[in-house]
């Protein structure tokens, strides 16, 4: 299986096929509903936009020892009314679960934009493939609060990749 | 025979509650992983089946480390049965099993989703209270509780409908289809489907919340609807949507039916989308 590693060059953004699974390591941005709207509200985005993938989730407390909880995607959808802002911010790659809209389909394609979808449930799995967590921002919101995630080999599948293509074309 | 009653301390209940909902977030749940692993057997290659051998391989992976299954360790649904012969000598049920979820959401670093108020600045309640609570008083001297960590990701593309009373069986099959083709990706598929018909508005909801607690692979007693299961998961199935919405052979798990008798001029339906960890457990004090 191939490995991706942050920042993902151009080239290799390319080179994603949906339906390819892949291993993700690098540093990525944890953001949900209460933190994208602060982003757009205050105009503030706590880390590089343009280099870091966004990961749609809110981790459960870390048990003494570890440096997250369980730590899988949220779903991707509740995002979708700030994710045209964010891709005018720069959004170049998007970690969730489940289908969005053919509306931000088309959004994410006209950005030269990706959607990984990690496995929704697998939030164990997930927190093994995490190596820190250091939190950057809005430190009230708990789960919510922003965070910067090194992963290492966290299986994510491409679900939209630049070339029109779909995971989610499988329906009869 | 006469009986006399039986005196059950609130410690004991929320002792029951905290271990209950502990074990329905972190597991281990054979019966859910064996049959994701049947399933499994039965997928064709492709990133459905990879996503499928992912959630197994998760479930293994939360029972062995004490991690709970999903950072969603969802909204504690108790569900309890208790004998007309029991007396809570010191508290009241509801203080009894919220203190309960307070000590599993803290001792085994459960994530506390719970905001209140709903609207506005949404304050998150810490503690992963209140649990919704459905009490049900029965004849005896046992106490039943049953815990579903319910999460939001396939709460929120569950639906109700007071559908026209002759809408038969099509008004439920054309419901959960709309749910499962709408929303089954973001659920975390297979997900299991509840149903509960009949009732009213807020019973059919309960109803198909207490479908989801029945063991996995248990028949229906009632024959007409055993059938109605398994037309709406072949037909569900048919749809391809698969394992995480990538493509494959299941798409539902099951379907469960539970119904009550309703008013004449109403058929309230509710379909309760449950994502594939079926996330329950339940004792008897």
């Amino acid at each position: 299986m191939r490995v991706v590693t942050v920042p993902i060059t151009e080239e290799i953004l390319m080179s994603l096929k949906a339906g390819e699974q892949v291993l993700l390591s690098g540093l990525v941005a944890t953001a949900r509903d209460a933190a994208h709207n602060l982003i757009l509200d205050t105009g503030y985005v706590p880390f590089d936009i343009k280099s870091i993938p966004v990961f749609y989730t809110g981790p459960s407390p870390a048990p003494p020892g570890l440096v997250i909880g369980s730590s899988g995607p949220t779903t991707s959808a509740r995002m979708e009314p700030f994710i045209p802002e964010m891709l005018k911010l720069g959004m170049k790659v998007v970690i969730g679960k489940g289908e969005m809209s053919d509306e931000t389909r088309k959004l994410f394609h006209k950005h030269g934009a990706v959607y990984l979808a990690a496995t929704g449930g697998a939030g164990a799995l997930a927190s093994t493939k995490i190596k820190s967590r250091k939190i950057v921002a809005w430190e009230h919101l708990g789960p919510e609060a922003v965070s910067i995630l090194e992963l290492d080999n966290l299986p994510v599948f491409v679900a939209w990749d630049l070339h029109n293509g779909s995971i989610y074309t499988g329906r009869k | 025979m006469k009986e006399s009653i039986r005196l059950i301390s609130g410690e004991e209940i929320s002792r029951a509650v905290a271990s209950l909902y502990s074990r329905a977030c972190i597991g281990p749940h054979r019966s859910v992983e064996e049959k994701l692993t049947e399933i499994l057997a039965g997928e064709s290659p492709g990133p459905g089946r990879q996503a499928l051998e992912i959630e197994i391989s998760n479930l293994r992976i939360a029972a062995e480390t004490g991690l709970p299954i999903c950072q969603d360790t969802g909204t504690a649904v108790v569900f309890i049965e208790l004998g007309n012969l029991i007396c809570i000598s010191d508290c009241s049920l509801a203080e009894a099993v919220n203190e309960g979820v307070i000590r599993a959401c803290m001792d085994s670093y459960l994530r506390p989703s719970q905001v209140y108020p709903p609207l506005g600045n949404r304050t998150n309640t810490m503690d992963n209270t209140p649990a919704i609570i459905h009490l049900e008083h029965v004849f005896g001297s046992d106490l039943k509780i049953s815990v579903l960590a319910k999460g939001a990701g396939s709460e929120n593309v569950s639906s109700s409908a007071m559908l026209p009373p002759l809408a038969g069986s099509q008004g439920i099959i054309d419901l959960a289809e709309s749910c499962v083709r709408a929303g089954a990706s973001k659920a975390c598929p297979p997900v299991i489907v509840g149903i509960g018909i009949g009732g009213n508005l807020e019973t059919s909801g309960i109803l198909a919340k207490k479908a989801l607690l029945q063991d996995l692979g248990m028949e229906n007693i009632i024959p007409e609807l055993q059938e109605l299961e398994k037309q709406i998961t072949e037909k569900l199935n048919a749809t391809g949507i698969g394992p995480q919405g990538f493509g494959g052979k299941t798409t539902v798990i099951e379907t469960r039916i539970l119904q009550l008798p309703c008013h004449m001029a109403s058929l309230p339906v509710t379909v309760c989308i449950e994502c594939h960890a079926h996330r329950t457990a339940s004792c008897v004090l």
